[in-house]
């Protein structure tokens, strides 16, 4: 019976150990809110942490600058065409408007991985319909 | 001195605790996921929501998330793509964000309502779509737009991600001298289109567009109450699903949004297909066609591309800024699939893009 309950015991502390890992606070902006880590990430998990990375150096000027620019950055949209390629919207709000300035996300999927491969400055009606 | 089965015992309680850790998030987050494609396959397994029974119960998968919108008040506007017996299909779903033993999660928290769910899967399974042969559709997949609102229509009834309404029962209180009586909408269409606004879409303002699911043998009628039923709340985009080439396919066309000068009038013969064109303010005549209220009339669709060809540069000639629209009209007993096989081609013989071929109705 103390086995059992030895066992039951290390059951939990384990088990609670476990949980709190998982509970560690977050540090990341509530602006910038990130997954925890998890494989395969999708298009729009990668768009997310690309918002705490930012730019890489070399990438489009002016997208950098947008980006650069604004006290927050959230994505508005994101949506992917098969067979591997994706798009993100990450604009200075939720919803932009359809004249503002947003930072187009260009993602390649390589195997079970998507990636930012370019960024370009695009309007807010990205995939609005049109005449 | 160690006891050994105690030492077992000790060795297969860490090994238990370790598996529990592992299996933690899966099974303490049934309900969310890390990722919203996660979440949406997760929800497929484990879901109570209606709709996602009946996905799985008719084993249905989840291909990837095609697009996803976030909303003014919070959460997400989805589109899924589903694999029913090897048919691609748009499925819209809602994601909220929510927070599990501190990890940032997604769950879903929408899908449509199992009459809904189960009327798509059974028309795009049913053989029964209008088929269209040529190059103006796209694959319906493969569309790049916001969230459309989807309408399953068959012959008898108009269904929604809400619920379904029977067409007869709602024609059978309508004073057919009203006018518009032929294509008015039934008002259960007005409120479920206001709940897929208010509630799907949470007043987003770029979504405004409608993909018809239909039964090729519905009629143009019908077919009409659910276009002037959604452009009545300003969806104005409308994809006729069909069964195209490449699988599940969706031309596009547009709600009678403004008056056009070019209107092509479709009217079935026996022995030909007629139409009645106007362009301006004349009325097109060619000599000896099959019936004298006739512009031209066809035997093939070859003819048809012909003629629509001849067609489009006299209107440019008459009026370059009009020739940019075209309305395709016929009457209310037409059955829409003997309809689209003549829509798909206005775009390429006339040469304007096919979702300015605007959507009428010819009354009696």
């Amino acid at each position: 019976m103390e086995r059992y309950g030895f066992a039951l015991v290390a059951l939990l502390v384990f088990a609670v150990g476990c949980d709190k890992q998982q509970g560690r606070e977050d540090p990341v902006p509530v602006e910038t809110p990130q997954s925890c880590a998890v494989e395969p990430k999708d298009a729009w998990s990668v768009a997310e942490e690309w918002l705490v990375t930012g730019p890489k150096a070399g990438q489009d000027e002016a997208a950098t600058a947008l980006f650069s620019g604004w006290a927050s950055a959230r994505l508005a949209r994101v949506w992917t065409e098969r067979p591997d390629r994706g798009f993100a919207v990450v604009a200075a709000s939720d919803d932009p408007k359809p004249g503002d300035d947003v930072v187009l996300l260009k993602m390649k999927r390589a195997g079970q991985s998507w990636q930012v491969e370019a960024i370009e400055v695009a309007k807010g009606s990205v995939l609005w319909p049109d005449l | 001195m160690v006891n050994f089965s105690e030492t077992k015992l000790r060795a297969g309680a860490v090994a238990l605790a370790l598996l529990f850790c592992t299996l933690a998030p899966a099974t303490l987050l049934a309900e969310s996921a890390p990722t919203m494609e996660l979440a949406a396959s997760e929800g497929l397994q484990e879901s109570a929501l209606p709709g996602m029974k009946v996905l799985r119960d008719r084993r249905a998968k989840v291909s990837r998330v095609i697009v996803a919108e976030v909303l003014p008040m919070g959460g997400v506007a989805a589109e899924l793509e589903l694999d029913y017996q090897g048919k691609f299909v748009r499925y819209p779903v809602r994601f909220e964000r929510v927070e599990e033993a501190g990890c940032k999660a997604w769950k879903l928290s929408w899908a449509p309502e199992e009459t809904y769910t189960g009327a798509l899967l059974n028309m795009v399974s049913s053989g029964q779509l209008p088929e269209t042969t040529t190059a103006a559709t796209t694959s319906w997949v493969a569309q790049r737009r916001l969230p459309s609102m989807p309408v399953v229509l068959t012959r008898f009834q108009i269904i929604t991600p809400y619920g379904s309404i029977k067409i007869a029962e709602f024609v059978d209180k309508i004073d057919p001298s009203q006018k518009g009586a032929q294509v008015a909408p039934p008002p259960l269409l007005y409120k479920h289109t206001k709940r897929w606004i208010s509630e799907f879409l949470q007043d987003d303002p770029g979504p405004a567009g409608v993909d018809i699911i239909a039964d090729k043998r519905a009629t143009w009628a019908d077919f009409n109450r659910v276009i002037v039923g959604a452009l009545s709340q300003g969806f104005y985009q409308v994809n006729i699903i069909t069964s195209g080439q490449g699988g599940v396919a969706a031309l596009p066309v547009t709600a009678p949004i403004k008056p056009v000068p070019l209107v092509v009038r479709y009217y079935p013969f026996e022995q030909a297909s007629g139409f009645r064109v106007s362009s301006g303010a004349g009325l097109v005549r060619d000599e000896g066609v099959c019936d004298p209220e006739m512009s031209f009339c066809v035997t093939s669709a070859e003819q048809f591309d012909a003629r629509l060809t001849k067609l489009g540069a006299e209107a440019r000639a008459a009026d370059p800024a009009g020739a940019d629209f075209v309305m395709f009209a016929t009457t209310g007993e037409v059955a829409l699939g003997d309809a689209v096989r003549w829509i798909e081609r206005m775009g390429v013989g006339l040469e304007i893009a096919q979702r300015r071929v605007l959507i009428g109705f010819i009354q009696k």
